[in-house]
């Protein structure tokens, strides 16, 4: 992975995967000075003690088609490699948070790279979850709900790639307000 | 134009042009409109298949082919990720390996557009689930 973005977006994926209806994604770089922290939660179908041990293996998967699942792996190792933190807790039945967190100024983080266009294609494909986003940094704090923006808009569906562009652009600029680490 | 601030700017520019109605006219034909899925599991995420699917996205409803991106789990082709799979009305899926944005220009214009099969075809003897 490139991009922190992306490591969201993957994770974010399992959720949607888990029967989720909810999802909130919450990046701050506020309540810790100098780390990135990132808080997926969601309210999928869980994971048992046996499988949340083993998730972050990486010869486990629940996937058919490969042997292997990196997805979370992948996470836990990025944020480590920075010095952060990794931390997984999980129920069967009321869904999974995730927290992991990177160092900014470490030589070895990526960059956050394109969390707007990660967002607007999460928030407009995934039809029937609601994603609650957040972003919060020193210079304040941003939140959007798709449930919100489809009231808004008086609609039910915003898998629409215009709406996706104007959405992209939303974020961009709310984000950009906040200076945040890039 | 002005760029998009506020959810009320949001809104302002939705009302010119039509969301959620358009998509559920789609899926009650989908067999005539081109059906891509780009496979987006760690692997294609992490080969770049985010990119390729808002170019995709983006390329189609510039050039006027009327289309429907999806996103889809690893379809098993790890080492030629990104993976994107066309489907042509009334023709078999062809599943397309080592998709960076020029080679999905290609795939837009010389398949999709005129149905001239390009490089880069995975398993001839796949079957879409």
């Amino acid at each position: 992975m490139k991009e922190i973005a992306l490591n969201i977006m993957d994770i974010c994926i399992n959720s949607l995967k888990a029967g989720a209806t909810e999802i909130s994604i919450c990046i701050d770089e506020k309540s810790f000075p100098g780390e990135i922290s990132i808080n997926i939660d969601d309210n999928g179908r869980g994971m048992d003690r046996e499988m949340l041990e083993m998730s972050a293996d990486p010869f486990f998967t629940t996937g058919t088609k490969k042997k292997v699942g990196l997805g979370l792996p992948l996470l836990k190792q990025q944020a480590l490699l920075t010095g952060g933190r990794f931390d997984i807790v999980s129920e069967p039945g009321t869904g999974t948070k995730i927290m992991a967190s990177f160092i900014s100024n470490s030589i070895d983080r990526q960059p956050v790279g394109d969390l707007p266009g990660v967002i607007s294609l999460l928030a407009t494909s995934a039809e029937g979850t609601d994603i609650k986003f957040k972003y919060i940094t020193a210079s304040g704090s941003w939140t959007m709900y798709t449930t919100e923006i489809k009231k808004e808009l008086e609609t039910d569906s915003l898998d629409n790639s215009t709406l996706r562009k104007y959405i992209k652009e939303l974020i961009d600029y709310n984000i950009g307000i906040l200076d945040p680490v890039r | 134009m002005e760029k998009i601030k506020t959810l009320d700017d949001l809104k302002k520019i939705s009302k010119n042009f039509k969301t959620g109605i358009k998509l559920r006219e789609k899926s009650e034909h989908p067999e005539d409109l081109v059906r891509i899925k780009v496979a987006m599991a760690t692997c294609g995420i992490a080969s770049g298949a985010r990119e390729v699917m808002e170019y995709l996205d983006s390329e189609l409803e510039k050039r006027g082919i009327e289309a429907v991106v999806t996103q889809t789990g690893c379809m098993g082709y790890c080492y030629a990720e990104p993976t994107v799979e066309v489907s042509l009305p009334g023709k078999e899926p062809v599943v397309y390996g080592d998709v960076t944005t020029s080679r999905a220009d290609e795939i837009i214009e010389k398949y999709i557009k005129n149905g001239e099969l390009v490089d880069g075809i995975i398993p001839q003897n796949y079957e879409t689930i």
